[in-house]
């Protein structure tokens, strides 16, 4: 028998395989979703926003015992779904609104953004449907949805961590461990007469030590820069320096990579690409209306005066 | 200390998400990230990462490739072992991050290096005769975890 814990447990709803707008919030349900939304109203969700699917049903409704909202909602991310989910868990609803599979608004009770979407994918268990409430018509949220799990991921990561921590018993230290390291400055006098700059309030008087040296200037020899603007296409619209056909060339392969490293750990296209060498270094920056900058400079190891 | 365990000291910087290790060809070696980043998607990462290393000058030996996207960034170092990649956000240290990235490239290499034999060229000569003995067979030199060895 398999151990099934309340928190693997997320029940998913899907009321069509591809792209869906929510449907009209006027429809009739039908009678196949009588057991549905019966179930609906135990937990306290308002029947109406339950989706209705069509007469004639296009996808499959699935009950999904291990799967956590993470998951579910990178498959919707990934379908490149638009609609409003309702999430339901232990008497708490929450919607999440995608256009095109990014999440770009969320309700929570009174908040909403980030913070909402935050505590929505934290719950551990419940239910994950299809509803017909209206998309938002204003965006709160602003990062993309695998930034936002990622982000989560590790607000949970460091949670357990610092559970671990104190569940840990604490050794206790021998009284000696406390004892300064260096001598402290005498107390100041907090009962001197007013007037005197030593009573209290008053800032301390400085010390008389030397403050630290600065540390020595760093001095960097004299760059040799090339400068190329290229075409989504890859052609050089623009160069300057020495090699720079060369450098065209070489950004515009990097430039490429880039985008298909973004492509595969889903986090849309780069902003930017740094490649630091021994000697030189070359920034990549995307331009909004598709080109591409490139600059590479000669960097001279730091010389200390 | 495991690999693994190293790969986790990266997050003793402030906001790393988490990090993954990638060889010569782009195979994924070693992971320690959320589960949101799936293998199938490094799988598709890894040898485009291990390709942006020839993006360098020749004359150039790489040290270090920082992908920007709106949300986060990959940071990723040049070691013997690969590549190591670090995703972070916008906000982090870059300069500690670095650091801990070098220690880390440097003891993932300790680590999971492969002692190699330096093999020299054998000289081009004419076959002995068969009536005179075999050379003696000589010993090769060299070195694994600092120290020497001969065989």
């Amino acid at each position: 028998m398999s151990e099934t814990t309340a928190s693997e447990t997320l029940t998913m709803e899907l009321a069509g395989d591809g792209p869906r707008d929510p449907g009209p919030v006027d429809a009739a349900p039908s009678d196949a979703d009588e057991e549905t939304l019966e179930s609906d109203a135990a937990m306290e969700v308002d029947v109406d926003e339950v989706m209705v699917p069509p007469a004639s049903p296009t996808g499959f409704q699935a009950f999904l015992q291990h799967a956590n909202l993470h998951n579910l909602l990178q498959i919707e991310g990934l379908s490149r779904t638009t609609g409003v989910f309702l999430v339901v868990s232990q008497g708490r609803r929450g919607y999440l609104h995608l256009s095109n599979g990014e999440l770009f608004h969320a309700e929570a009770g009174t908040v909403t953004g980030e913070v909402a979407a935050s505590q929505i994918l934290s719950w551990g268990d419940g239910e994950f449907k299809s509803c017909n409430k209206p998309l938002a018509t204003t965006a709160t949220i602003h990062v993309s949805l695998q930034a936002l799990l990622l982000r989560l991921a590790k607000d949970s990561d460091e949670a357990a961590q610092s559970e671990r921590r104190v569940a840990q018993p604490v050794e206790p230290r021998p009284i000696e461990e406390d004892k300064p390291t260096e001598p402290h400055l005498p107390a100041p006098n907090l009962l001197a007469t007013p007037g005197d700059p030593r009573r209290a309030g008053a800032p301390p008087p400085r010390s008389s030590r030397v403050p630290p040296p600065l540390p020595p200037r760093i001095e960097r020899e004299a760059s040799n820069v090339t400068e190329v603007l290229i075409s989504p296409a890859g052609e050089m619209i623009q160069g300057r320096g020495t090699g720079s056909d060369e450098f065209s060339a070489r950004v515009a392969y990097a430039a490429r990579l880039a985008e298909l490293i973004g492509r595969a750990i889903r986090s849309g296209s780069p902003t930017a690409l740094e490649l630091r060498g021994k000697g030189t270094q070359t920034t990549v920056k995307w331009q909004p209306d598709g080109n591409i900058a490139a600059t590479l400079e000669s960097v001279q190891s730091p010389k200390m005066r | 200390m495991k690999p693994v365990d190293a790969l986790s000291s990266l997050k003793d910087i402030e906001g790393v998400y988490g990090s993954f290790v990638v060889d010569g060809t782009g195979s994924v070696t070693l992971r320690d990230l959320p589960s949101v980043i799936d293998n199938a998607a490094l799988r598709e990462a890894g040898p485009r990462i291990a390709r942006l290393w020839g993006a360098f000058p020749d004359d150039d030996p790489p040290e270090y490739v920082l992908l920007e996207f709106s949300a986060h960034q990959v940071f990723i170092r040049k070691c013997e072992a690969g590549s190591l990649c670090v995703f972070v956000p916008p906000s982090v240290n870059r300069a500690a991050l670095k650091m801990a990235a070098t220690f880390v490239a440097r003891w993932l290499d300790a680590e999971l290096a492969v002692p190699s034999v330096s093999i020299e060229p054998s000289p081009v000569s004419e076959p002995p005769p068969a009536s005179q003995p075999a050379p003696p067979v000589r010993k090769t030199t060299y070195f694994y975890r600092g120290q020497r060895y001969e065989g």
